[in-house]
């Protein structure tokens, strides 16, 4: 036993209770800093051995924790860029010089290059999917690069598939063969006529004129034209150059669906444009008048960005002037065996350490990763009434360590005045 | 679970009442527009417990609104009829005033019935002259309205199909801007109300169905079937016609290509302004007016004059009523827009130089040939022609099927089925009008009661935003009261 | 739950819908009342419309048959009194003739008598009503029989002719006591009786037409309803006035005097039996135009009772109606003004 140690293990005693002041310090300036997570201080006691009848007092080892898994409240907001994530998972960020982190602060915003940049100046990561799928490296962050918005400027689809669904009056009359639309003579006659707009290559708008004759009980002529080779006049026909595909649909009396061996789709070169798909099995031939049921085709017209949209599952939408949209990027989340042990770095950063762990990339809502939440913002974890009562705590622990000190330095002070 | 997760819990419950209320304020003051429909906040539940506006709905019932569509094409369709054939009746005035043509041939028989007790009495004669002059201008009056009728039925197709393609336009632009915004989420429920009140207008003009796809925009077809909106906006193509005769149809109305109006319409609209100004156009108008040129022929038959010759040689010309194709009669059928050339022939009107005399005694077809003269001695009671003109007038003759009336009747008896039929067309349309008008005024009824903003709901609903609003208010306040205490407590 | 949403508009609309209708048709109602007959015709009877034109039409020419009848009943009571006339002459001059027969003396008077009823006749036959002269046929613009007494009266030249021709010698010569009886007899049978018939009637005596004046009195009748100056009893009239008149009655000797005073007696007698059966035959169609009035009359007040009844409304229905929608409008109002009143802002403090 020795005075000197039990003044050394106050001493230990008001180091342990400073340092944790300093992570109730650091948790309340940061109450308000998004992604950050709570410190904590965790104390470990040290014992010196002792021989029986005799305590040599030992002292106090303190370690800082954060607690990272800990989920924070998502505030929502109103931009779309800002990302919170609901679960577990981080977002790979990257500093200027290409290093890759680990973060939950999402508050992205595009800089002047069209990179998302957050609060503390880390660029997110995502795969483009302009390489095709995206194809995550177990334990490496290979193949992701900076989610840019610009480079989606202008942008035309040319239109490959369509749906056209319609009833066909069964008892329309008979179109005699020399007057079929796929004839193309002046004296056509048709029993419907409708038409589509579809894209070229170039995002022009072509439209299709679809005619539908019934040539039998139970057949029925499909041609699809260019509507801009139409004839001028009041009658469409002749068109200047030939259908640009014909059909034939059979309908089975029974149903008045199409018979299983009948046309179900119709494939057509658009001109200038690639080749369509007319998916046309919803037909159906009942005894009333003619009514589309569905019609639809996919492409569409060069247009400028009008927004951007991003997904629960990470997929970053460019949304044209013209409403399509179209998938530009892929977020992943990238998670550790052990959050708490990742390494924090300035700017609610984390870098995998060895205690944490390797990283794991995924994609939201998968494998036990959390849902990215676009619009909202995962507030700080702090919670000011426990940082307090923290304050509260260490404050009084420092006064009774002080109180040891004082104590064992008066027990000296009796011993030195013993040899007067 | 902390306090400051309870704060921030009710932030966001702040935030949600306030936008709650937002939409509250825009539903009363959407209350007094016909097309507004009512907005629903649809409010979920966050993973961290905060409540979180996600979207806002409308209240909304397709098949009213498709129902109140279809009523209101009905309803137009048959008022445009209607209007066109109340301004044919003009033609005919109430009976009591006795202006039809009708009325006028029965008027003109009496003038000769009375002619013919006292032959001699040229100021009678005078009387029955004027009463054919009467009966002439009446018939060309007639004429005139008619073509009158059809040529502004034709003017109005015109400016409907020119309205229809500006709305169709508006449709495009308010479509594109639904589709955007359905992609990214905003709120497009006013731009919904305002497409929703754009086909309704369209649906004034002509007969539509609406078909809704995936991502929120809209394929217009006509009852027909002809596609009017697909993406992009069709054409609608008409070109009206300046000064529109009698014997000329009007051009069809084309959409998409697709004639939809007309005897050659491949699909033919159902409903809709347009459907009743092209019927209006080309079926009521065309009909009465060959019923006028009938009775027009039936007048210039009858008072023809033959050869008196044994045996005769010469062929019937006309006498009293002529024409443009004088001296030929207009022979056995249809000759359109006859009744508006028909005048009284000069050689018979004072006014004109003629002698009133000839009424008697024959001889208006031709004053120089006197084989056409009936009274060869110019015996002053001579009565015969005149009662053999009154014979004919009460006799059967054979009239065009094409009129749709009884192809043999009399005179009098075919200008009172025209009367008839002019009525009873009038009539039934009128009835279906009305009758369309009560179901556009029930369907538009159900449909604000199904999707319309009631003031006092809001009210009551606004009162429970607000006492939530307070008690959010009242948690910030206590979690406040209960940090500072804290705060207070570290000396 | 459920309930029933009613939204504010749906609310107004309602009320101030029914109050518009409600307006219309009282509008309508009024005009009813007032006139007595519907509104519209023309919407009210439809396909009937034609029929109360038909039946307006019909009842118009009725009228018109009805006034024209009045034109053909006055020409023939016209007639009817002319005709009474020319036989009371007749009667007096056939006494007048049985008195001179036995009294030869009297020629000169008998003469005298003869020749103012011949100038009668005549004023009788070109009797003329509304410009209209009632005997000449239909030729009734033309004065049906000239003057005989005037010199150059054509008709008196041609007895002169003939007279001449057959005797030798005209009217009034001394050589006239030399007619025997038969020759008398024999000349008014042939020569002097030719003058009356055609062709030299029409041609000396009238400008008349022999077509009577015929008049349709109803939609399906034809009535004679003139007679005419070429009547044969109008000529056998004639006939005995003028061979009184003018064959020198007191030149001639007793025998022919005799004879043409046998003769003028018996025409005159033949004629007062002629005119009496043509006083027949005008009073038979006097009788149908009275008849064919008093049916078109009565058939008139059909057709006009069922013009009412097609075009017409019950008067005290439709006040009834339009006390019981004032009634509803006031209801309607008060209701609305409750309606609009009430609001939940009222008690929102």
């Amino acid at each position: 036993m020795s005075l000197y140690g039990v003044m050394r293990t106050g001493v230990s005693g008001m180091n342990a209770q400073s340092n944790r002041l300093a992570t109730v310090a650091d948790n309340i300036a940061n109450s308000s800093t998004n992604g950050y997570k709570r410190a904590s201080t965790e104390f470990a006691s040290m014992l010196i051995n002792t021989v029986s009848g005799e305590y040599t007092s030992g002292g106090v080892n303190t370690r800082v924790r954060y607690n990272v898994g800990e989920q924070g409240n998502l505030s929502y907001t109103s931009s779309v860029t800002d990302l919170g994530i609901a679960g577990n998972g981080f977002m790979i960020v990257t500093d200027g010089n290409g290093t890759p982190f680990l973060t939950r602060a999402g508050s992205f915003v595009p800089d002047g290059n069209g990179n998302l940049v957050n609060a503390a100046g880390f660029y997110l990561m995502g795969y483009d999917l302009s390489n095709g799928a995206p194809a995550p490296v177990a334990g490496g962050i290979n193949g992701l690069s900076l989610v840019n918005l610009k480079q989606t400027a202008l942008k035309a689809t040319p239109s490959t598939a369509g749906v056209f669904s319609a009833n066909l009056p069964a008892s329309a009359a008979i179109v005699a063969a020399a007057n079929l639309p796929s004839a193309n003579a002046a004296t056509a006659t048709y029993t419907a006529k409708s038409s589509l707009v579809t894209y070229d290559n170039l995002g022009k708008e072509v439209t299709l004129d679809v005619y539908y004759t019934k040539t039998a009980d139970n057949t029925w002529e499909v041609a699809v034209y260019n509507k801009a080779d139409a004839a001028a006049g009041t009658n469409s026909f002749p068109y200047s150059s030939a259908a640009l595909s014909t059909g034939t649909l059979d309908f089975d009396p029974a149903t008045g669906a199409l018979t299983p061996a009948s046309l179900k789709s119709l494939t057509l070169a658009v001109p200038g444009g690639a080749t369509l798909t007319l998916d046309m099995k919803g037909m159906v031939q009942l005894a009333a008048d003619y009514k589309v049921l569905d019609a639809t085709v996919n492409g569409n017209a060069p247009s400028s960005v009008d927004r951007i949209e991003i997904d629960n599952d990470g997929t970053l939408y460019t949304v044209y002037e013209s409403g399509a949209r179209v998938a530009t990027f892929k977020i992943p989340l990238a998670d550790v065996p052990s959050p708490d042990n990742l390494t924090a770095l300035p700017g609610n950063v984390f870098m995998p350490s060895t205690e944490s762990g390797a990283v794991q990339v995924g994609f939201s809502t998968a494998g036990g990763l959390g849902t990215i939440v676009s619009g909202a913002l995962e507030s700080s974890t702090v919670d000011l009434a426990s940082e307090l009562t923290s304050m509260i705590e260490s404050q009084r622990g420092y006064t009774a360590n002080s109180k040891v000190f004082q104590t064992g330095s008066e027990l000296l002070d009796v011993l030195v005045n013993l040899k007067r | 679970m902390s306090l400051t997760s309870a704060i921030r819990t009710a932030q966001s419950s702040l935030h949600t009442t306030s936008t709650q209320t937002a939409i509250t304020s825009r539903n009363v003051a959407g209350a007094s527009d016909p097309g507004y429909s009512r907005k629903i906040a649809v409010v979920t539940t966050g993973p961290d417990g905060a409540s979180r506006m996600l979207s806002v709905k409308r209240a909304a019932d397709k098949s009213l609104f498709d129902a109140m569509i279809g009523a209101t094409s009905r309803a137009s369709g048959q008022q445009a009829l209607v209007d066109g054939l109340n301004a044919l009746e003009g033609t005919l005035g109430d009976p009591e005033n006795d202006r039809s043509p009708a009325a006028l041939i029965g008027a003109l028989n009496d003038a000769l019935q009375l002619y013919s007790a006292t032959p001699g009495d040229l100021s009678l004669a005078q009387g029955a002259v004027s009463r054919a002059k009467d009966l002439a201008r009446a018939l060309n009056d007639a004429t005139g309205a008619v073509q009158g009728v059809r040529q502004q039925a034709d003017q109005d197709m015109a400016s409907s199909v020119d309205k229809l393609n500006g709305l169709l336009k508006d449709f495009q632009s308010v479509n594109t801007a639904i589709v955007v915004g359905t992609h990214s989420g905003a709120d497009v429920t006013d731009k919904l109300d305002t497409r929703d009140k754009l086909l309704s207008q369209i649906s004034e003009i002509v007969g539509v169905s609406m078909v809704t796809r995936g991502d929120n925009s809209a394929v217009i077809y006509t009852d027909s079937g002809v596609t009017l909106f697909e993406t992009t906006a069709r054409a609608v193509t008409f070109a009206p016609s300046t000064g529109l005769g009698a014997a000329q149809t009007g051009n069809a109305v084309y959409i998409d290509g697709v004639p939809v109006t007309g005897s050659s319409a491949t699909m033919p609209i159902r409903s809709g302004s347009l459907q009743g100004l092209a019927s209006l156009r080309d079926d009521a108008t065309v009909a009465y007016q060959s019923q006028l040129d009938e009775i027009a022929r039936g007048l210039i038959n009858t008072f023809a004059e033959s050869d008196q010759g044994v045996p005769p040689t010469l062929p019937d010309a006309p006498g009293l009523f002529t024409y443009a194709g004088a001296p030929a009669t207009p022979g056995g059928s249809w000759v359109p827009g006859l009744a508006g050339s028909i005048q009284i022939n000069a050689n018979v009107d004072p006014a004109q130089g003629g002698s009133l005399a000839r009424l008697r005694d024959g001889g208006i077809s031709n004053p120089g040939n006197p084989a056409y003269v009936y009274n060869s001695t110019g015996a002053a009671g001579y009565s015969a022609r005149l009662s053999q003109l009154l014979d004919k007038v009460g006799a059967a003759q054979s009239f065009d099927p094409a009129t749709g009336l009884d192809a043999s009747a009399s005179l009098g008896a075919f200008s009172a089925a025209s009367v008839s039929w002019l009525e009873s067309e009038r009539k039934d349309a009128s009835s279906a009008a009305d009758y369309s008008s009560t179901l556009v005024a029930h369907a538009s009824d159900a449909l604000s009661n199904a999707t319309g903003v009631n003031l006092d709901d809001e009210m009551s609903q606004l009162l429970d935003l607000e006492k939530s609003y307070q008690a959010s208010s009242k948690l910030l306040a206590v979690i406040d009261e209960m940090l500072a205490g804290f705060i207070a407590g570290i000396r | 739950m459920k309930t029933t949403f009613v939204s504010t508009q749906g609310v107004a609309n309602a009320t101030r819908r029914s109050v518009m209708q409600m307006q219309s048709e009282l509008a309508t109602l009024q005009k009813e009342v007032s006139s007595g007959r519907a509104s519209d015709v023309g919407l009210a009877l439809g396909a009937r419309t034609g029929l109360t034109v038909t039946l307006r039409k019909e009842s118009a020419s009725l009228q018109t048959l009805m006034d024209s009848n009045a034109i053909a009943d006055l020409r023939l009571s016209t007639t009817q009194d002319t005709l009474v006339k020319i036989a009371g002459d007749a009667q007096s001059f056939l006494n007048v003739l049985v008195a001179a027969k036995s009294d030869p003396t009297s020629a000169a008077g008998t003469k005298q008598r003869a020749d103012e009823m011949l100038a009668s006749l005549t004023g009788l036959l070109n009797t003329t009503q509304n410009g209209e002269h009632l005997f000449g046929g239909i030729n009734t613009g033309v004065k049906p029989v000239a003057d005989y007494s005037d010199p150059a009266s054509a008709a008196k030249q041609a007895v002169a002719d003939a007279f001449l021709a057959h005797f030798g010698f005209a009217q009034g010569d001394p050589a006239a006591a030399s007619i025997t009886a038969a020759d008398m007899q024999d000349f008014l049978d042939t020569d002097f009786s030719t003058l009356f018939d055609d062709p030299a009637w029409s041609t000396t005596w009238s400008t008349a037409s022999d077509q009577p004046v015929t008049s349709r009195i109803s939609t399906a009748e034809t009535v004679t309803t003139s007679v005419t100056a070429n009547d044969p009893s109008m000529r056998k009239l004639a006939m005995a006035y003028t061979m009184v008149s003018d064959l020198g009655l007191s030149s001639l000797s007793q025998a022919a005097y005799g004879a043409v005073i046998d003769k003028a007696s018996a025409l005159a007698g033949s004629v007062i039996a002629g005119v009496t059966s043509t006083q027949a035959q005008l009073g038979y169609a006097q009788q149908a135009v009275a008849d064919a009035n008093s049916r078109m009359s009565a058939q008139k007040d059909v057709l006009e009772a069922h013009v009412g009844s097609l075009e017409g409304v019950d008067p005290y229905e439709a006040s009834t109606r339009v006390n019981n929608l004032l009634t509803q409008i006031e209801t309607s109002y008060a209701l609305t003004a409750r309606i609009q009143k009430i609001s939940l802002l009222d008690f929102l403090s």
